[in-house]
């Protein structure tokens, strides 16, 4: 694969790096490609690099003590991610499994070369705190919504958060997009079986038609009525 | 120079990062647009078809909001 240095200003943090400091970055990275199901690197392991997903698509995951997952994020094309070392001073590792839901290459940069290009270019920083920024935002309602909101509704927003981050439109004008049952349930903090249940549900209301990994939304306005209670009867 | 005033197959997403005054109009509609996750995906036509709106009173009242901020910027300039 050849990439051009100009390629890395389609990642949000160096939307305003100067062509030398790309150039510089792209100098420095490994790229990195796997297959289906293997892993960039895994919860624990020294965070010594920070990759930017080239091609392909990643799940972000975070295993409790007693083995079971959580899915944090779905990492797309151009996308920075496994950054925190870069951030922090001391010894750091990942606090997530990072693996590939298709073939897919990152580049591989060394934390401690993007810590010290930070110390030097301001717009680095402020482009890394709007990604964080992001995540924390991100994070904080997910945490609202598994501590107040009702399972179906968790499942509605789960869903459409999946689709601004991964929808496409198809050739029928539907909204389609390519996820498991297990990744569905995991953002949303209920079961599988729960899950499917759901889904089940809204497919015999009309508003999904569900397929092997993938769901298309036929109605989503009413995914959007569940997912905000929206009374429209007024 | 002014932009093309958005059409109805214009999307959500760019009707309101274009001109931003028109968030009045998805307010006064009472339509769920503003801040919707699905904003990208939807056009002017899919607002109006879900909400029942008459597509000709829906664009003059776009045109209404846009034409008045262009008249505030001229006015500021």
């Amino acid at each position: 694969m050849n990439l051009h240095p100009t390629d890395l200003r389609r990642v949000s943090v160096f939307q305003n790096a100067t062509d030398d400091d790309l150039s510089l970055l792209l100098n420095r990275g490994i790229l990195r490609s796997i297959e289906e199901g293997e892993f960039f690197f895994f919860q624990g392991d020294p965070a010594k690099y920070l990759y930017i997903l080239v091609s392909g698509r990643a799940k972000l995951m975070q295993s409790s003590a007693a083995g079971q997952q959580v899915n944090l994020r779905t990492i797309n094309e151009w996308q920075m991610f496994g950054a925190l070392g870069a951030v922090r001073e001391k010894e750091v590792t990942y606090p997530a499994t990072a693996q590939a839901l298709e073939s897919s290459s990152a580049l591989a940069i060394e934390s401690v070369f993007l810590h010290e290009m930070m110390q030097t270019r301001p717009y680095l920083s402020f482009d890394l705190m709007q990604l964080m920024t992001g995540y924390i935002q991100e994070m904080q309602s997910r945490y609202r919504e598994l501590a107040t909101e009702k399972v179906e509704r968790r499942i509605a927003r789960s869903l459409l958060r999946l689709t601004a981050q991964m929808g496409v439109k198809n050739a029928q004008g539907h909204i389609e997009l390519a996820f498991t049952r297990q990744d569905l349930a995991e953002m949303s903090g209920t079961t599988l079986y729960t899950v499917s249940r759901t889904l089940s549900e809204w497919e015999r209301l009309g508003l999904v038609q569900t397929g092997r990994e993938r769901v298309v939304l036929s109605n989503p306005h009413g995914i959007v009525q569940i997912a905000e209670e929206l009374d429209e009867s007024r | 120079m002014d932009r093309k005033p958005p059409q109805l197959h214009t999307s959500v997403y760019e009707t309101l990062n274009n001109w931003p005054k028109t968030a009045g109009v998805f307010q006064a509609f009472k339509t769920a647009c503003i801040g919707c996750y699905l904003a990208r995906f939807c056009s002017l036509q899919d607002v109006a078809d879900t909400y029942h709106i008459q597509p000709k009173e829906w664009m003059e009242e776009m045109g209404k909001a846009i034409q008045d901020s262009n008249l505030l910027i001229r006015s500021e300039r």
